[in-house]
């Protein structure tokens, strides 16, 4: 699934379940496609789970790429109709005029054949460009696309959003032991709360040793390090306090 | 490492920003607790360059302004 600023775009969208489709070599032969690998024949598909339910996966979408129609690529049905769980009002990019018949003839109302010079999708440009189908065996025409644009965003999780907005900030939180000497330990989950009173906050895992010993105490030193403590932030990152002498 | 005025907690030596804090709320946040601090005093060193972390959190150092 690609996501830009405003347009959610579904490649292949072949939603059926694991192992409903089954094998190639159990097609009937209205469906006359063949694995050209012969010991791929054989394999249940689809292989595995989606990810998500079709009604999640088809939530949101506003164009659908399918690069060729082959049952492991789009939903087929043995009359050769292709396409049934998709929203039939909803666009359609194919290769070819071939394609795009298949398409309309299973009740799709926009169907367009991609070209090599493109279209636009807001300021989104999609491109087809020349797929190779098979590496051995030509398995029979398909096609590839580049989507260009400045404002292709893509979905991302928490970890590597943080990448994102690197450099964050890091300190070393000092707080005091059980037996008065001080702890030391690297939390970048760190924020300026309020002006008046001045306040701040930090996170710390439920089992940080820092953290318990903040709550136990009371109190805490959250200091920016400067650069000659590079070596000794990183060593502090790997251990905890609670069995380790962070500052010796 | 260094003392600190009218604390118990001691801190580096090489620090460029020390905020000493009470806490005043603790609080479950998904698989963190966010320690809420009402900060006591500042005390800075602006001969220092703070360290970040870069990629995330996979790298510690100095930031390039500009």
């Amino acid at each position: 699934m690609y996501f830009t600023v405003f347009r959610y775009i579904l490649v292949d969208p072949w939603l059926a379940p694991k192992d409903s489709f089954g094998c190639f070599a159990s097609l009937p032969e209205s469906m006359p496609f063949k694995a050209c690998d012969s010991q791929k024949s054989f394999i249940s598909m689809p292989i595995c789970d989606l990810p998500k339910s079709v009604d999640e996966i088809l939530s949101n979408v506003d164009y659908y790429i399918v690069t060729h129609i082959h049952p492991d690529h789009i939903d087929m049905n043995l009359d050769g109709t292709v396409g049934n769980p998709l929203d039939k009002k909803i666009p359609v990019l194919v290769q070819n005029e071939d394609d795009a018949q298949i398409f309309k003839n299973s009740g799709f109302a926009n169907v367009q054949v991609l070209s090599e010079n493109g279209l636009y999708i807001n300021d989104i440009k999609i491109t087809k460009v020349p797929a190779l189908h098979g590496t051995n065996i030509p398995c029979g025409s398909a096609m590839g696309f580049v989507m260009q644009g400045n404002n292709i965003m893509k979905e991302l999780n928490i970890m590597e959003a943080t990448v994102f907005t690197s450099p964050n900030p890091l300190t070393l939180i000092c707080s005091q032991n059980n037996d008065g000497t001080t702890n030391l330990a690297p939390i970048c989950f760190v924020s300026y709360l309020s002006f008046n009173p001045p306040m701040i906050g930090f996170a710390t895992g439920k089992q940080s040793h820092t953290g318990k010993r903040v709550r136990e105490t009371g109190k805490a030193i959250v200091t920016i390090p400067s650069e000659n403590l590079a070596q000794t932030v990183m060593a502090c990152g790997s251990s905890t306090g609670e069995n380790t002498n962070k500052v010796e | 490492m260094m003392p600190i005025q009218d604390s118990t907690i001691q801190i580096p030596v090489d620090t460029r920003l020390a905020m000493i804090a009470t806490l005043k709320q603790s609080l479950e946040v998904g698989d963190h607790i966010l320690h809420i601090c009402q900060v006591d005093k500042f005390l800075g060193d602006e001969s220092k360059k703070g360290l970040y972390a870069w990629n995330g959190f996979s790298k510690v150092a100095t930031a390039i302004e500009g």
